[in-house]
């Protein structure tokens, strides 16, 4: 008889809950117990070390990057996510946990990891009246206050920010934020920067280097007031001597406190966290656990990221019975980071503290570089790196005890006939830690490696390593070579336009036209090395769609299900359906014809979408067929990579404002390039006015009317998860001239940009002179041949859903099970 | 790295002026957090060889934060489960507090974490 699976709750779906969970399923624990998680954010799990990077907007909010386990990921093991809900209390008698939303969940094991919030100190005018920050306030340790950063910074100009608190974080923010063009002033009450790593050299050092970048730098200075003005909106800060700095925004960094409020309601052991033993049990109770920021182990908090990774582990193997003796033992903290730009690293004491503790110390101010070790009975008791940390790997070790001092103490800092860093990753022990944000050691590296990845993009998809905040990359790189031999492959992949086929995308092109290859399976039998790759399947086919139209060989398989269907798959596993309507224009006919179909095919919900078009939600997978032969109309589009619609405003007709006939020129170019393939969807627009009612300066295509007869292209623009103002490419003096650059700008875009890659990439990533040069101009003598191009792809256009009286296969519309059970999408 | 264990001890002869007037037990018992940092007090254990009831009072800026009352010729260990945080520039001090004319000595372990 199967045992009944025990149920598993975890409170926290921060970095501490997640990988926990994520290793007791490595464990087999999925087998053993039905896990749910309780998040208060409405995100998967993401990694915060990178939030510095998004501030400084070297990483955006949805890349994969940030986040460590997405919404998938948790149904594909079968984890139930409760997002968006917080724990409220604890039932330790009846095992049950109860959450805001007023659920109670039972539970065998209780997992506790609600992890620590930003530590607010006493301020007078800190807070609302009824509690709540002051606008213009910020803390920095969610997306959410990342968010409300970026928002206030780009709101608008001159904006000046106050950073209370000079360590880690809050040189990371006042980085971030002075990339985003703010003035920055970073307010520290110790005597220098980063103390709690840093000795007095080290921050004087490093405050040299924040200055460079045009922070400004207050040390000594506690701060004890935000000061308001009469409206009540935050003007700056005051400190405890009487002086003030001026701000429109205050970033508060000035550390983190456990948060244990839960845990204190269910009558826990609470000191400075939750107080747990070696197996990271709570005191008293043999069924309840707590890892992360919020449990105190052998009377130590942890701020940093390594230790969860070793407490997650001993919690996983003893929950899961993997080995029910692990214990954790705390753990000697190394932290090697970037901060602002600067490489840091620092462990253990800072300075001698005994008379015959030796202490080597080098110091050049000029160049920025600090360097010093403290020995303590022929061990390595404290090390600080800054400016050059090519010896932190050789010190980390030694400071773990990993290997011998060498007798000239001097060598521990420079490269003296002690082994290169090359050699170093050679003879790095196996269980050293590299990536110390996601806990991977060398050995699992090497392990990779001998596993068949040979490529260092391979080995960290793979591991992990490097994709924290990113400082172990070159060392990463060093073990795959040194581990890898002969064998390393170099990445070049990153240039391909697909990893199985070792050619970049205009090679690929010429390669396709040269050997005649019709159709996926035969370029694959031509040009890929290793044969077939699933995940190269769909940019394939929508590659020979551009180059042979019509004309290429259909294989299913190869495409994804929109894309076989011609209409877009709903997450409850209807599709919807939308007919094109050109301009955004339609007739009473059509709408009646509409309202018959939506009437006659129990058409849940129809809706008007953002590019002016009539979306009819909810169509069972065997109807369309029948749904399109009722329209009978052309697609819309709405589902694939492709030329997509233009967005117009009335224009002349009826505006009172309108400059130039903007509905006619986007039914125009809509009429022109429909259903035209491209790496990516292509959302047009043609306003008749700067005043832009159709929004087409954030489109991948945009044109307005500015008056004589001329009309401004906009190109690269984007107004989704991603947003940016398009680049002018051109003016132009007729819409006949619109049409045809457009045309050139596509084709150019089919033919160059990457798989999935939105022009609001592509076109920064080329450079706007580049594309007015190329495209505009004329420079390289290609215009001719993209018209050719274009011109042949127009000519081979026919409308996708005329399939509906010859499927391309037996089951392309026969319904399959709908992907998720979810509930039935409520009907408005 | 991230905190310091600080300690207040030692073992100290006292003088009673009354339960309620409380005098300072010795210098070494007052504690000034350094600019730039945080102190939480964690625990406190005491010791009174006295024959009454004696009081030891933990003092944030000369106002009473904690209270440690001990009983004639008994001991106390008190974990202090609701930390808070004391602000850099405060002063930390232990008083004690006897009967008028008791005297005897005073044990004391005071620990807190710096950071």
């Amino acid at each position: 008889m199967p045992v009944a699976k025990r149920r598993l709750v975890v409170v926290g779906n921060g970095m501490a809950g997640a990988r926990t969970v994520e290793e007791i399923l490595a464990r087999g624990g999925g087998d053993q117990f039905d896990v749910t998680m309780i998040g208060d954010e409405p995100y998967g799990n993401y990694n915060r070390i990178m939030l510095s990077h998004v501030l400084s907007g070297e990483t955006s909010i949805d890349d994969d990057d940030l986040m460590l386990n997405p919404m998938a990921w948790y149904r594909e093991n079968g984890v139930t996510l409760r997002a968006g809900d917080s724990a409220e209390a604890i039932d330790r008698f009846a095992k049950t946990v109860t959450c805001a939303s007023g659920t109670v969940i039972p539970f065998d094991a209780l997992i506790i990891a609600t992890g620590s919030n930003t530590f607010f100190p006493n301020m007078d005018g800190l807070r609302e009246a009824d509690g709540r920050l002051a606008r213009g306030v910020f803390g920095f340790r969610t997306i959410e206050d990342t968010n409300g950063m970026l928002q206030m910074a780009t709101s608008r100009d001159d904006i000046r920010a106050v950073v209370i608190g000079g360590g880690l974080l809050g040189l990371e923010a006042a980085y971030g934020l002075k990339t985003q063009g703010l003035d920055v002033d970073v307010v520290h009450s110790p005597g220098h920067l980063m103390n709690q790593q840093l000795d007095e050299r080290g921050g004087k050092v490093l405050r040299n280097k924040i200055e460079e970048l045009g922070v400004g730098v207050y040390t000594g200075k506690r701060t004890t007031a935000v000061l308001r003005d009469d409206s009540g909106r935050v003007s700056g800060v005051g400190f405890n001597d009487g002086d003030s700095l001026p701000a429109d925004m205050i970033v508060v960094t000035a550390g983190i406190r456990p948060n244990v409020e839960l845990a204190r309601g269910a009558g826990l052991v609470i000191e400075r966290g939750i107080v747990v033993d070696d197996q990271m049990r709570c005191e008293d109770e043999g069924f309840i656990y707590a890892v992360g920021e919020c449990a105190q182990h052998r009377s130590e908090v942890y701020g940093l990221v390594a230790p969860l990774w070793e407490q997650a582990v001993v919690l996983a193997d003893v929950l899961t019975g993997n080995n029910p003796d692990a214990e954790y033992h705390g753990s000697r903290l190394t932290t090697k980071l970037k901060v602002a730009g600067v490489d840091v690293a620092a462990m253990g004491v800072k300075g001698p503290e005994r008379e015959d503790d030796e202490f080597v110390q080098f110091y050049e101010p000029r160049s920025g570089t600090y360097k010093s070790v403290v020995v303590r009975d022929n061990k390595l008791i404290g090390a600080m790196l800054l400016g050059d940390i090519s010896k932190a790997n050789f010190l980390t070790q030694a400071f773990d005890d990993k290997v011998p001092l060498p007798d000239e103490r001097i060598s521990m800092l420079f490269d003296m006939g002690t082994p290169t860093a090359a050699t170093g990753a050679a003879e790095l022990a196996d269980d050293v830690q590299v990536c110390n944000c996601n806990g991977v050691t060398k050995g699992d590296i090497v392990s990779c490696v001998q596993s068949g990845c040979t490529s260092v993009s391979e080995v960290c998809a793979q591991t992990r390593a490097g994709k924290g905040c990113g400082s172990c990359k070159q060392l990463v790189g060093d073990i795959v070579e040194f581990a890898a031999g002969d064998t390393l492959t170099v990445d070049k992949s990153a240039e391909w336009y697909v990893p199985a086929i070792p050619l970049t995308k205009p090679e690929l092109i010429d390669a396709i036209r040269r050997q005649d290859l019709r159709s996926v399976t035969e370029v694959f039998a031509a040009l890929a090395p290793d044969g077939e790759d699933a995940a190269s399947k769909m940019p394939l086919s929508s590659l020979l769609r551009v180059i042979w139209g019509q004309d290429w060989k259909r294989e299913p398989g190869a495409l994804f299900v929109n894309d076989r269907v011609h209409a877009n798959i709903q997450r409850d596993g209807t599709f919807s359906v939308v007919p094109q309507m050109k301009g955004g224009v339609t007739s009473p006919e059509q709408l009646r014809k509409i309202a018959d179909v939506a009437e006659k095919y129990d058409i849940p919900m129809i809706k008007a979408t953002g590019g002016q078009r009539i979306d009819l939600l909810g169509v069972k997978k065997e109807d369309l067929p029948k749904v399109w032969q009722d329209l009978d109309m052309p697609s819309g589009y709405a589902y694939g990579k492709s030329f997509r619609t233009v967005k117009t405003c009335v224009g002349t007709d009826y505006c009172r404002f309108g400059l130039g006939d903007s509905t006619q020129l986007g039914i125009d170019i809509e009429s022109r390039y429909q259903g035209l393939e491209s790496p990516a969807k292509l959302k047009l627009a043609v306003t008749g006015c700067p005043r832009n009612c159709a929004e087409a300066l954030c489109k991948d295509f945009g044109v307005v009317a500015i008056g004589d007869g001329k009309w401004e292209i906009y190109v690269g623009g984007a107004a989704g998860a991603h947003i940016r103002k398009g680049d002018v490419l051109a003016t132009v003096d007729s819409p006949e001239e619109v049409i045809r650059l457009c045309g050139i700008f596509i084709q150019y875009y089919r033919e160059q940009a990457k798989w999935l890659e939105r022009t609001y990439a592509w076109v920064p990533r080329i450079g706007i002179e580049e594309l007015r040069a190329i495209l505009v101009d004329d420079r390289d003598g290609i215009v001719d041949g993209l018209q050719e191009r274009i011109d042949e792809a127009v000519g081979n256009y026919v409308d996708p859903w005329l399939d509906r009286a010859q499927p391309r296969s037996p089951a392309q519309f026969t319904s399959s099970l709908p992907l998720l059970p979810l509930p039935k999408v409520p009907v408005r | 790295m991230s905190s310091t264990p600080r300690f207040l001890q030692g073992v100290y002869a006292f003088t009673g002026t009354g339960l309620t007037k409380p005098a300072p037990i010795d210098p070494s018992l007052s504690f000034v957090v350094p600019s730039g940092m945080t102190a939480q007090p964690l625990y406190f254990r005491g010791g009174n060889s006295s024959g009454e009831l004696i009081s030891v009072t933990l003092m944030r800026d000369g106002q009473p934060m904690r209270v440690f009352p001990m009983g004639a010729r008994s001991s106390v260990n008190v974990p202090l489960r609701v930390v808070e945080d004391v602000d850099p520039d405060s002063t930390l001090e232990l008083v004690l507090a006897a009967p008028e004319g008791t005297s005897g000595e005073v044990v004391i372990d005071f620990g807190m974490v710096v950071f």
